[in-house]
């Protein structure tokens, strides 16, 4: 079969040109990325002169011993999700503890994402902070305990 | 060459990299292989599962009903819908979004902020903490920082910079590693 050679009608090229006006313009970033993020939160026990590793995080022992140089670590829980605004990631960390971050603003003016964290443990300890952060990139809350060890959570917001 | 220029390359080839030296380093490089490796298996996907283009009939139809719809005197809503539009939107949906990728990856001003270099550590105190909450934190890109809950400081990790050996920072291994255990695996058995 040769295929015909195809008519297109006078009347489609204003058409396609109305369509594609609205994109000539650059739009801004917040124009073209939606409003989800997803968001990752996991948390982590870091043990002063320990040796253990979790198997669950022996795929990335190396670059835990780098960041935390002599510590056993054991992998307390981890969540990733997408979420719009105002909604959270909340990942328990053991019985008792939890840790969680609550999309405020998935595109500030400089290009980063507002979050809301918080490390709670009921009764006994309420920590809660608004975080700015650059996308794909992670920071670290860190909690110290009596007995040296230390509450490591991380997060993170991709596009 | 680093991790992320390889990624780059798989991601979106664009003949940037030597094939021969991209070849030697997805060799060296576990997690750029596994990464490669995912994007084969990624393009075997869409290949098994991407909707049919749309013959030249069905352009010609559409063409012919746009057409029919810009003539007509009631205008564009008043026109007949003849077009299978199913199979026209199950074209137009995957276009848009590689039309929208495509703008993400070009348009100067929607480009991912450039990492900046880490410019050292320092505390950085705020407020002391005031019931249950503090004031909030800024963070610049490339900088890996640590929020102490004891005393609301917040600090540069002087061990998360990179080193003359590291292609990729500890904590890009870290965060992936973080996202593959929460992920549910895909699986791809029909394709294997």
């Amino acid at each position: 079969v040769t295929p015909t050679p195809r008519r297109v009608p006078a009347a489609a090229l204003p058409l396609a040109l109305a369509l594609l006006g609205p994109l000539a313009p650059a739009p801004s970033r917040a124009q073209v990325l939606d409003d989800s993020r997803q968001v990752t939160v996991f948390g982590i026990l870091a043990t002063p002169d320990g040796s253990e590793i979790d198997p669950k995080l022996k795929k990335i022992a190396p670059q835990l011993r780098r960041i935390f140089p002599e510590h056993g670590f054991r992998l307390l829980g981890v969540e990733t999700r997408r979420v719009e605004p105002d909604e959270s990631v909340t990942v328990a960390l053991g019985e008792a503890v939890d840790a969680g971050a609550r999309l405020v603003t998935p595109l500030d003016p400089d290009g980063k994402a507002e979050l809301r964290v918080q490390i709670r443990e009921p009764g006994r300890f309420d920590f809660e902070t608004t975080v700015n952060t650059p996308l794909n990139q992670l920071f670290f809350l860190d909690k110290r305990y009596p007995d040296g060890s230390r509450l490591i959570v991380g997060i993170g917001v991709r596009e | 060459m680093r991790c992320d220029e390889v990624m780059h390359e798989l991601s979106a080839p664009a003949g940037r990299l030597d094939p021969s030296a991209l070849a030697g380093h997805l060799d060296a490089c576990t997690q750029c292989a596994e990464f490669a490796e995912g994007s084969d298996r990624l393009d075997r996907l869409w290949e098994a599962t991407r909707p049919a283009d749309p013959t030249a009939v069905e352009i010609d139809r559409m063409w012919a009903a746009v057409g029919r719809a810009l003539e007509s005197p009631a205008g564009v809503a008043a026109a007949p819908v003849v077009l299978p539009m199913r199979r026209v939107l199950a074209w137009l949906v995957p276009a848009a979004a590689i039309a929208a990728a495509a703008l993400l990856a070009f348009a100067p001003g929607l480009r991912r902020p450039e990492v900046a270099p880490i410019d050292g550590g320092g505390a950085v105190a705020a407020p002391a903490l005031a019931g249950v909450a503090v004031p909030g934190f800024d963070i610049e890109p490339g900088e890996i920082q640590v929020i102490h809950a004891d005393d609301a400081t917040c600090e540069a990790h002087p061990m998360m910079t990179l080193s003359d050996t590291d292609t990729i920072p500890p904590t890009h291994a870290i965060y992936n590693f973080m996202e593959d255990q929460s992920y549910p695996q895909l699986e791809l058995s029909a394709l294997k």
